[in-house]
């Protein structure tokens, strides 16, 4: 029926003064079971309760003696023997055991085993024996009281008076011959031998009739007495009448059955009492809620509330893929070990405890417990128990993780993740929803923000964040929509600096461009510069030569013109005679002239008297006139001598006046000549300045021409650098047009046609403004007329 | 031409009248060559208290007190120095009762001319120099205007009236005594 299990030779040895009690029903499944019992089994507790005695059976047991124990509790007797019973794990004990039946008003109705240490020599002889019968040579005879009790039952007091009497009679004589036996060995005579068989047997004979009527008449109805009263403690009745007043030793066994009896009354009824509370006390452990668990001094769970059993249950599963031995029914009986992979160190930890100790987190397959130990002390202070209280968190550290993994994720920048909350009810739900809205909002406004600078990234400047946020992300918002517009006015604003910067580029170009063409030019008239000095050199040469072939010519000149002077007063000498010569002439002139009038006169005269004497005077008149017409004239020749003569005069003095000119002018000629000397001279002298001058000038035209180089090469540069301008403005503008700016407000737009017209202003010439009057001119007319058509 | 021809000749005509003329602030005048007495060169003149101012003075000619008179004066033109090619022509004049000498100052005398009758011009009528009541012709010789004065008229009306003439006479009454 049972399967056959395998045993070692390993015997374990049960410790002195421990007891193994257990309890069965009728039919010997285990009811209940002390801890060493577990202990020393090896079973858990739920392996042991409910289950059939015979687990803990040993093969080597023969069936008789279990049959026997059997036969004998059936009929209400205890039954006492040496049983060899077998661990889990194959090992066996030896222990005594006391089988005997538990009553309740007289019927039986299960049986109580209470187990102790055998001796070695009980053992070896249970051994002994039981090895015989299973080999069929002997039968279960003797091992116990049983036999010695049935005995008593059928030979009654007389016979067993009797019988004790041989067996003491035997003892005497075994004594007899161990001692003479000694006694021999030690060197004694035979002598010694005979008185002392013959001190026994007289010894004998007295104990033998003394006890015989002591026993009839004194012990038996004590005897029955006390078997009454024992009985009735037995059955537990604790409140029957024990005559206490008796004098003799029944009497005092009596009273001491009386101590016994009140004792044991009032211990059993403490003890009952203590149950009760503690029945209370474990029925409201029982069903709190907090996961309970107990250990005894040696750590082994004796309780659980059913908090605890349901969570272990419930872990099982988890908990064997880290202790592939925990079996969640079986935990009371065990020991605590079974949860530790490292039980040593628990048991260090647990047995050094003092006070409360809370362990950390521990993932038991995939669970998350914690464990809260107290330890319980006697009133000695002895170790006697260990009150575990196991806290499942995890679904707190998942939830915990869950939240950390949010939390990091969103930490990790990613706002996607969410706490699922169809699992969750109370704190945790709340705080998952919680959670999950601020990272929606969270989410919400990084994506606006998102995607507002990433459509800047893109150089998109039209996005702008429109959802409605509150406190710092709708500063958030307001910042944002500002930083795009103030770079969106910003761009705009770049845009057309760049245009002009373009413009700009572009006339520097062209400036340069003239400018290089100027610096050449420069550079060609430097060269012609340089040569015409060369030949202004030569030519300050020349004129120095020059100068020196004039200064020898002033001298000639001077000299040459002092002659003149000479000449000159020479001739003003001539003249003068020629103007006395003149006078004279003038003055006989006069005097013909003088003579011709009178004669003119007379003449006249001579006509008049002519015409007074008539015909007669006729011839008188032709003479008259004849005269008259020669006076006239030698007055005309006068006349004539007289104006050539004047005009002679005239001409010398002209002459006079000029040679007097010409002698100033030739003083003023030798005078100049001497200055034209003079300034020849300084004309040299310069020359020789010029020409040092000329040096330097030589020396300024070649710094001009390295300076010019120099400008040259740097006009160069500054042409590519300012192409390179040009490309790169040219580049800007092409990365600032990357910007898309959308529709430009109105208030933009007029700030951009201010910049516009201020740059057209400052760019564009007068013409521009000129034109602009005429057409506001135009404009004023245009808007008269329109005022005249009004009226 | 036919005037000229006769003074180259020097024969005149029947009807011819000789004029002495003279010239005056550029003008040529003309006098009849009867009425002058002979020409003199300018000589210094004793003036007269109380006579006009165009009385020059009077000169003693061979005894005979001749007043001297300053056309240029008598007729408003600007006077110019009397120098020695100054001209005084001396007149004689037959008046009411008696012959009348004097000398008129001119600036110089020109030439003696005969002229005919026909080749007189009655003058126009406007003033010259010499105010045109004492003008009798015109004559034009030579292309050139010659002025022919009257001379007893410019003496008598125009120079001397009745009672000038009366005081001159009994000046050159006294002057004779």
């Amino acid at each position: 029926m049972r399967k056959k299990l395998s045993v070692t030779n390993n015997e374990v040895e049960m410790l002195d003064g421990h007891m193994l009690m257990s309890t069965t029903d009728l039919k010997g499944v285990i009811t209940s079971c002390n801890s060493e019992f577990i202990e020393i089994s090896g079973y858990t507790e739920q392996e042991l309760i409910g289950q059939p005695h015979n687990v803990v059976r040993h093969p080597d047991m023969p069936a008789a003696a279990f049959k026997d124990l059997w036969e004998t509790v059936q009929e209400g007797n205890p039954w006492v023997g040496q049983v060899k019973n077998r661990c889990k794990n194959g090992d066996y004990y030896w222990v005594t055991a006391n089988v005997t039946p538990l009553t309740e008003n007289g019927h039986v109705t299960g049986y109580m085993s209470v187990r102790y240490k055998p001796s070695r020599a009980e053992v070896s002889a249970a051994e002994a024996l039981y090895a015989q019968i299973n080999a069929g040579k002997a039968t279960l005879q003797g091992t116990g009281k049983p036999s010695m009790q049935e005995r008593m039952d059928n030979v009654g007091i007389r016979r067993l008076f009797h019988s004790l009497m041989a067996i003491l009679f035997v003892m005497f004589a075994a004594v007899s011959i161990f001692i003479n036996n000694l006694l021999t060995h030690a060197g004694e005579g035979t002598d010694v031998t005979l008185e002392v068989f013959g001190s026994f047997i007289g010894m004998y004979a007295l104990l033998f009739f003394g006890t015989r009527v002591m026993v009839e008449k004194k012990v038996l109805p004590a005897i029955q007495i006390i078997e009454e009263n024992l009985t009735e403690l037995a059955e537990g009745n604790f409140q029957a009448a024990i005559n206490v007043h008796r004098q003799d030793r029944c009497g005092d066994a009596l009273r001491s059955l009386k101590v016994l009896q009140i004792r044991q009354g009032f211990m059993v009824n403490d003890t009952q009492q203590q149950a009760t509370r503690m029945l209370r006390i474990k029925t409201a452990l029982d069903e709190v809620s907090s996961n309970v668990m107990i250990a005894d001094g040696d750590f082994n769970i004796f309780y659980m509330n059913n908090a605890a059993q349901a969570l272990m249950e419930n872990a099982e599963k988890d908990f064997r893929k880290d202790l592939p031995n925990f079996h969640a029914n079986q935990l009371v009986g065990t020991c605590i070990d079974v949860f530790h992979k490292d039980p040593s160190h628990q048991r260090r930890l647990l047995g050094a405890l003092t006070s409360s100790y809370a362990s950390k987190d521990m993932n038991i397959g995939g669970r998350v417990m914690r464990v809260v130990a107290n330890p319980v002390c006697s009133e000695s202070g002895d170790r006697v128990a260990t009150v575990v209280e196991w806290i499942d968190r995890t679904e707190e550290v998942a939830v915990e993780k869950e939240v950390q993994g949010i939390v990091e994720a969103a930490m990790a920048g990613n706002l996607s993740e969410r706490i699922a909350t169809e699992d969750k009810n109370g704190f945790f739900a709340a705080l998952s929803g919680g959670i999950n809205a601020l990272v929606d909002v969270s989410e919400r406004v990084i994506d606006d923000t998102l995607r507002v600078l990433g459509a800047m990234s893109q150089g998109n400047l039209t996005e702008s964040i429109d959802g409605d946020y509150e406190g710092q992300f709708g500063t958030l918002k307001e910042n944002s929509n500002t930083t795009v517009h103030v770079l969106r006015d910003l761009i705009g604003k770049v845009r057309m600096t760049a245009t002009d910067v373009s413009n700009g580029v572009v006339e520097i170009a062209g400036g340069n461009a003239t400018l290089n063409d100027r610096t050449q030019t420069q550079a060609a008239s430097l060269e012609e510069t340089a040569s015409s000095i060369e030949e202004m050199a030569s030519t300050v040469q020349q004129n120095a030569d020059n100068a020196r072939q004039a200064d020898q010519l002033a001298v000639d000149a001077r000299e040459q013109a002092e002659q003149g002077g000479k000449i000159v007063s020479q001739a003003v000498v001539a003249m003068s005679g020629i103007t006395e010569s003149s006078n004279k002439i003038s003055d006989i002139i006069s005097v013909i002239d003088e003579i011709a009038f009178q004669t003119n006169l007379l003449a006249l005269n001579a006509a008049v008297e002519a015409a007074r004497a008539g015909e007669q005077g006729r011839g008188f008149a032709v003479v008259a006139g004849e005269v008259r017409a020669l006076a006239q004239r030698s007055a005309e020749a006068a006349k004539e001598i007289k104006g050539l003569i004047n005009a002679s005069v005239e001409s010398v003095n002209e002459g006079s006046e000029l040679v007097d000119k010409s002698g100033e002018a030739l003083d003023v000629i030798v005078q100049s000549v001497q200055k034209v000397s003079d300034i020849i001279a300084e004309i040299a002298a310069a020359g020789q300045e010029q020409a040092s001058g000329i040096d330097q000038i030589n020396q300024a035209i070649a710094q001009m021409d390295s300076v010019t180089q120099q400008n040259a090469a740097l006009v160069e540069e500054t042409t590519a650098a300012s192409q390179t301008l040009e490309q790169q403005s040219n580049d800007m503008q092409k990365l600032v047009s990357a910007f898309e700016l959308g529709d430009v407000t109105e208030e933009e737009e007029l700030v951009a046609k201010k910049l516009k017209k201020m740059a057209a202003k400052a760019a564009v010439p007068k013409k521009a403004a000129s034109k602009k009057t005429k057409v506001r001119a135009n404009s004023k007319y245009a808007s008269q007329n329109d005022d005249w058509e009004e009226f | 031409m036919e005037a000229v021809k006769e003074r180259e000749t020097g024969i005149a005509d029947v009807n011819e009248n000789q004029y002495l003329t003279f010239m005056l602030s550029g003008e040529e005048y003309g006098v009849d060559i009867l009425t002058v007495q002979e020409l003199r060169g300018w000589e210094d003149a004793t003036p007269i208290p109380n006579s006009p101012s165009f009385v020059s003075g009077i000169i003693n000619l061979r005894g005979v007190v001749v007043p001297i008179i300053n056309l240029r004066d008598r007729f408003g033109l600007e006077n110019r120095a009397f120098d020695a090619t100054t001209v005084v022509i001396i007149v004689k004049l037959a008046g009411n009762d008696r012959e009348r000498v004097l000398g008129i100052v001119v600036d110089a005398v020109s030439e003696v001319y005969s002229i005919s009758g026909s080749d007189l011009k009655p003058p126009p009528d406007m003033d010259g120099a010499i105010s045109i009541e004492f003008v009798k012709h015109l004559a034009t010789i030579d292309n050139k205007m010659i002025i022919l004065l009257d001379i007893n008229r410019l003496i008598n009306e125009g120079i001397f009236s009745k009672k000038e003439t009366a005081d001159l006479d009994v000046h050159e009454i006294s002057v004779e005594e």
